[in-house]
């Protein structure tokens, strides 16, 4: 055989692979979760989308990013175990997240969603305070509305302040089914607070703090503003807003 | 072609780079699969990131004065080099005990043919790559290579020698 007649064709992965390490496209994989499974897309910078794997996924992704998506086999080594660990304990932790697209203050909404402990939920008006935007409620709906990566920021643990679970991406079942999973009671409380008599703090419902007072202890409140009547203290761990 | 890739990669390097790698890939993998064997896809991954990363940086002005095939190869060569630098501090699979499977990938190819040039010293095997099997210009693989044209030829001449005397037609 003469040298001028060696040819090879490159293998098919190549062009693909070449452009998921430049980060021009995404790559996506299928993983099992507390519902179902769920499509996780990502790049260079870290985990880029996530949806249930019945949606158009491939379609929705490109249409919202503008950048191609292929299915791989795996995740990347630098990717896995932080995605496993946070699919498996409801906590974001030190996993990457590309947050190009986003605006500051929706990142700075779903970092303080991402901050709710798995198992426990805050209302809209909780984030809404917590950086510094106490009116901006409809916002952050909205930037809640457009996580790109739910259920890896958990966008789900934010509910109405009356303790409804809300809207979700996903639809209403979805995020009561999330909540469930993370152990967390979907029974109505007799109020939106829950105030321990003998220690003088007033908690969500969900705290882990509330979940330890005793029932005889326990004094349910209607608004913030009979927890400041009462001169009740917010709980260190969930930091209710007593403002209105 | 290749004006047309250098025009579109100088106004936009993120848009242009997939046609950059479709027109490139081929000829890439098979130089590469010459010099360093299964590693090629490997390398050849390397050296299309690399490239991305200097296009990202270079200003547009000289990504149009790029004679992107050769400037690829230069690329894939330092690549090829540091491979073979980290291979050689790692124990060596004999020619012999490679399974027997065919390259499911690539069109026939002379596995005698390959392991000779693979053996050849990196200059050598370099040169007869280029010139004889990716048909560049000796002056394009002097300028891939930055060594004067005329050892590029004595190079390339010894190398043919080599596989000739292993009975290795060419």
């Amino acid at each position: 055989m003469k040298l001028s007649e060696l040819k090879f064709q490159a293998p098919p992965g190549l062009k693909e692979q070449t452009l998921l390490d430049t980060g021009l496209i995404d790559g996506f994989v299928s993983l099992a979760s507390s519902v179902g499974m769920l499509n996780v897309a990502f790049n260079i910078r870290g985990v880029s989308a996530v949806a249930p794997s019945e949606t158009e996924f491939v379609a929705g992704f490109e249409q919202r990013f503008g950048r191609r998506v292929v299915a791989v086999d795996r995740l990347p080594n630098q990717l896995e175990a932080g995605v496993e660990r946070t699919l498996k304990t409801g906590r974001l932790g030190k996993l990457h997240v590309d947050w190009r697209g986003q605006t500051n203050f929706q990142q700075m909404v779903l970092k303080a969603a991402a901050s709710i402990p798995t198992g426990e939920v805050r209302p809209y008006g909780w984030i809404a305070a917590r950086i510094g935007r106490p009116t901006a409620l409809r916002a952050v709906g909205s930037a809640l509305g457009q996580n790109p990566v739910p259920v890896i920021v958990a966008c789900h643990r934010v509910v109405r302040t009356d303790g409804n679970l809300g809207q979700y991406r996903f639809g209403a079942a979805m995020k009561a089914e999330l909540l469930k999973a993370e152990g967390l009671d979907l029974r109505p409380h007799p109020g939106i607070l829950v105030a321990n008599r003998k220690t003088g703090v007033a908690c969500y419902p969900s705290c882990r703090v509330a979940r330890r007072i005793a029932p005889e202890h326990q004094h349910w409140l209607s608004s913030s503003r009979q927890a400041v009547a009462a001169e009740y203290r917010a709980c260190d761990h969930c930091q209710p807003v007593f403002g209105g | 072609m290749d004006d047309h890739l250098t025009t579109s990669l100088a106004l936009n390097v993120d848009n242009a780079f997939p046609d950059f790698v479709d027109a490139t890939q081929h000829r890439l993998y098979a130089g590469l699969r010459m010099l360093v064997g299964d590693d090629a896809e490997d390398v050849a991954q390397e050296t299309y990131l690399r490239a991305y990363r200097s296009l990202q940086q270079y200003p547009p002005s000289r990504i149009r004065q790029l004679e992107l095939r050769p400037w690829l190869w230069t690329i894939a060569l330092n690549a090829t080099r540091n491979r073979r630098r980290t291979n050689a501090r790692r124990p060596l699979v004999l020619v012999d005990q490679l399974p027997d499977t065919p390259d499911h990938r690539a069109e026939p190819i002379d596995e005698a043919l390959v392991a000779a040039i693979r053996s050849l010293p990196h200059a050598q095997g370099a040169a007869v790559v280029l010139h004889y099997v990716l048909g560049h210009t000796y002056a394009e693989v002097a300028l891939i290579l930055d060594r004067p044209e005329g050892t590029v030829k004595s190079d390339a001449s010894r190398a043919l020698a080599t596989l000739r005397t292993k009975g290795l037609e060419t």
